[in-house]
């Protein structure tokens, strides 16, 4: 058992380890992803201090929900980690269905402390920040968090092996409905007439979200809450065992194609066009018009239509679901919502993500352009406006979803970052993308350069603009008009650039 | 005498420092020529294609495409030529229709009739099932002809394909190679990569037979039985061999001058 764990792990985190800018990249990375860590922990933190009881429960409760819903969907697909060379050598040797489930579990375990763990310990200082014991209180939760992903690990494989032994069974249409169910709640946060909410139901999440909250504020823990959650604990462990050691070697798939960091193109291609396949019937609704428009407008529309189809879209869905989710809730406690809105700069972060994903699925088709005997300018011009199209659409949703959900109202400052940030951004990463070619290794300098530079220069543009309009001292009419301004100066000017590069451009 | 369609010169071309991909490569092929590109794995011609559609440049040598060297106009000769690479890469997101379309916006066809134009290439290649299906749900075989029917899309005085065959049913290759023969019949000229000689000698007027990065011998089947002095029952195959097989033949060591630190003996 420990061979095994020890070969996945090795497999696993070996590619971020070796190389010529080993560790760096990947201690970068995790500072990038701690910081924000730290900033959902005090998001959550200061609604809890402001908000009552019930909404403390519902709060937490939501974020618990947020991880058994991550755990389901994982649990959907493959569930159980392999690699291709497991299924020839490790699985047809002499090996208990048990041991190898106990080494995956820990490999899981293993995997979300080391990526995730120093973000998880900062957003649980985030909460405890200022309070009294705090240091003794921080360990109290991890503690809590660490009996949580022990929970949930058990709950997948319980799914994976009633997947794989009972077929016949509606076992993924049972864990769809446990999905849907789990997160139900969670809607009382935003309405707070709506009839379910977290406190008082005997779900796990409650109980895990009961005690967390108990503890933050300092009062005494409910035997409700601790009988919620450790009941569930308790019943799910005996579950695990009752199962556990069900043979179901025959169902398992290779999934772990590549280290952490690294892109399997082959596998990652296939399983892209799975997905574009199996989307196609919805997706296909909205048609690519190839016999109307300007040469620029068409790339802009060809581009919308690719995030669309190929599954981007859904994927920078959830990220802003998931970055944007503390600001809401923060928000929802709160008469203002400037400070949140101006945090929706971490948007520019999916706008890196994104450039990174044309860069591995993308870049290669790019040969038809090239020998067409066309020039690449206006893909590159087109790939920039659908960049920023999308993401002020999202911004400018945002910002209207903040406004209805707080009490106050916003200001033309509050809204300059959201509208100016995505523009410094799609145009930097575009602009690099005509330069820099990202290989499909383990953390490349040139993938975190993409990724930090999109992201600074995002943030920078976004504060640099907010301090020139500031500086006017022009009434909020001008301030408007000098907005709308810079963003046609900032269009024009990166039109001409990403044109002039990619001049240069080679395949 | 027809135009020259391609004409390459002593084209070197090398991958970092150790590997030669072509060492002066030559050979010509001329207007309404079909012309196989044979040779072993790693023999260069997928580097030679390249170099001709504008993905790779040429270490040294001249290549002219349709009369245009391509090193001092990268562009305008592409407008005239077709291109299906090995394995192609398409946009697995866009249906059929939109990727034709997509083309032909790229290739600077009017937009009025591009629809048209995109119906009758799908019709021609059985796909009109699959017009609003995403490229995802195709099989190798139809992505192979949508492939192609892309490259043909603009009626191109050259297309040059690399191992257009390969993954496509008989059925497939037969259609494939009828759709090759009509391009010929036209007037243009197609320059083809494929290992597989039964579709060299069967399909092309000539064929080039590439070894080391050098053209080993181009000319009508005919024409290279003679120059191995081979029977007329004797196949493409079995030239193919005989000619890579002298081109391996080890070159007779020349004396070498003796450095100050040699080791003598």
């Amino acid at each position: 058992m420990s061979a095994l764990l020890r070969y996945k792990l090795l497999f696993f985190f070996g590619p971020s380890l070796r190389g010529k800018w080993a560790p760096a990249p990947l201690i970068a990375l995790e500072l990038l992803f701690a910081l924000y860590g730290f900033g959902i922990g005090a998001g959550i933190h200061a609604a809890i201090k402001t908000g009552s009881n019930l909404f403390g429960i519902n709060i937490l409760g939501t974020a618990f929900a947020s991880g058994m819903s991550f755990a389901f969907i994982w649990a959907l697909g493959p569930g159980v980690t392999a690699h291709a060379s497991e299924l020839d050598f490790v699985l047809t040797s002499p090996v208990r269905p048990r041991e190898y489930l106990i080494s995956d579990m820990l490999f899981q375990f293993g995997s979300i402390t080391i990526t995730g763990g120093l973000a998880g310990m900062l957003a649980i200082a985030g909460l405890v920040y200022g309070l009294p014991n705090a240091l003794l209180l921080m360990g109290e939760l991890l503690l809590l968090a660490a009996a949580f992903i022990l929970f949930i690990l058990m709950v997948i494989q319980i799914i994976v092996v009633l997947k794989i032994r009972y077929e016949k069974l509606p076992v993924r249409s049972l864990v769809v409905v446990l999905l849907v169910l789990s997160l139900l709640p969670a809607a009382s946060l935003v309405s707070p007439d709506f009839p379910l909410n977290f406190s008082g139901l005997p779900l796990p999440q409650t109980g895990f979200a009961e005690i967390a909250n108990d503890l933050l504020k300092g009062t005494a823990l409910s035997a409700n809450s601790l009988a919620y959650a450790f009941g569930w604990l308790a019943a799910i462990a005996l579950s695990w065992y009752a199962v556990s050691d069900d043979y179901i070697f025959h169902g398992i798939r290779p999934t772990l194609s590549a280290g952490f960091g690294q892109v399997d193109l082959s596998q990652r291609m296939l399983r892209q066009r799975r997905l574009t396949g199996a989307l196609g019937g919805l997706t296909t609704r909205v048609r690519l018009r190839t016999d109307t428009g300007t040469e620029l407008g068409f790339m802009t529309r060809f581009h919308l239509i690719r995030v669309w189809r190929d599954g981007s879209i859904l994927f920078v869905l959830l990220l802003i679901v998931l970055f944007t989710a503390p600001n809401f809730i923060a928000s929802s406690s709160s008469s203002s919502a400037g400070g949140s809105v101006s945090s929706l700069q971490i948007l520019t972060l999916p706008i890196a993500i994104l450039a990174l994903n044309w860069s591995y699925y993308e870049r290669d088709n790019l040969w038809t352009v090239v020998t067409a005997g066309r020039s690449v300018k206006s893909y590159f011009k087109g790939l920039m406006l659908s960049m920023a199209t999308l993401f002020i659409v999202v911004s400018g949703t945002l910002v209207a979803m903040l406004e209805y959900v707080t009490t106050g109202s916003l200001s033309v400052q509050d809204i300059i970052v959201p509208i100016i940030s995505p523009l410094f951004a799609s145009a930097t990463a575009v602009a690099l993308l005509t330069r820099v070619k990202i290989l499909p290794g383990a953390f490349s300098p040139a993938m975190l350069l993409v990724l930090l530079v999109t992201v600074a220069v995002g943030f920078g543009g976004g504060f640099l603009v907010l301090a020139l309009v500031s500086a006017s001292g022009l009434a909020p009419a001008g301030m408007l008009a000098e907005t709308v301004a810079a963003a046609v100066v900032i269009v024009y000017l990166a039109e001409a650039m990403v044109g002039k590069l990619a001049e240069g451009f080679k395949l | 005498m027809p135009n020259i369609a391609v004409s390459i010169e002593g084209v070197h071309k090398s991958y970092g420092t150790t590997v030669q991909a072509l060492s002066g490569l030559s050979l010509a092929m001329f207007e309404g020529e079909i012309l196989g590109l044979i040779g072993p794995n790693g023999a260069g011609k997928t580097t030679t294609i390249k170099i001709l559609v504008g993905l790779l440049e040429a270490d040294s040598g001249t290549v002219k495409v349709l009369g245009t060297d391509i090193s001092k106009d990268h562009v305008t000769y592409k407008e005239h030529l077709g291109y299906m690479p090995e394995a192609p890469q398409l946009p697995d997101y866009l249906t059929c229709s939109e990727f034709l379309g997509y083309i032909g916006r790229i290739r600077g066809l009017p937009k009025e009739g591009l629809e048209a134009r995109v119906h009758e290439l799908l019709r021609g290649f059985d796909l009109t099932g699959k017009t609003n299906e995403t490229i995802a749900t195709l099989s190798k075989g139809m992505r192979a002809k949508l492939a192609y029917a892309a490259a043909t899309i603009h009626n191109p005085k050259l297309l040059i394909l690399d191992e257009p065959m390969i993954g496509i049913d008989p059925a497939g290759q037969h259609q494939l190679k009828e759709r090759i023969a009509e391009v010929s019949k036209a007037g243009g000229s197609v320059l083809v990569s494929t290992h597989q000689l039964d579709t060299a000698e069967r399909l092309c007027t000539k064929v080039a037979i590439i070894h080391h990065g050098r053209n080993v011998a181009t000319g009508t089947l005919e024409s290279l039985r003679q120059q191995v002095h081979a029977g007329a029952q004797q196949t493409l195959e079995e030239i193919f061999l005989k000619l890579t097989e002298e081109a391996q033949q080890p070159e007779i060591e020349m004396p070498r001058r003796r450095g100050f630190f040699s080791r003598r003996g």
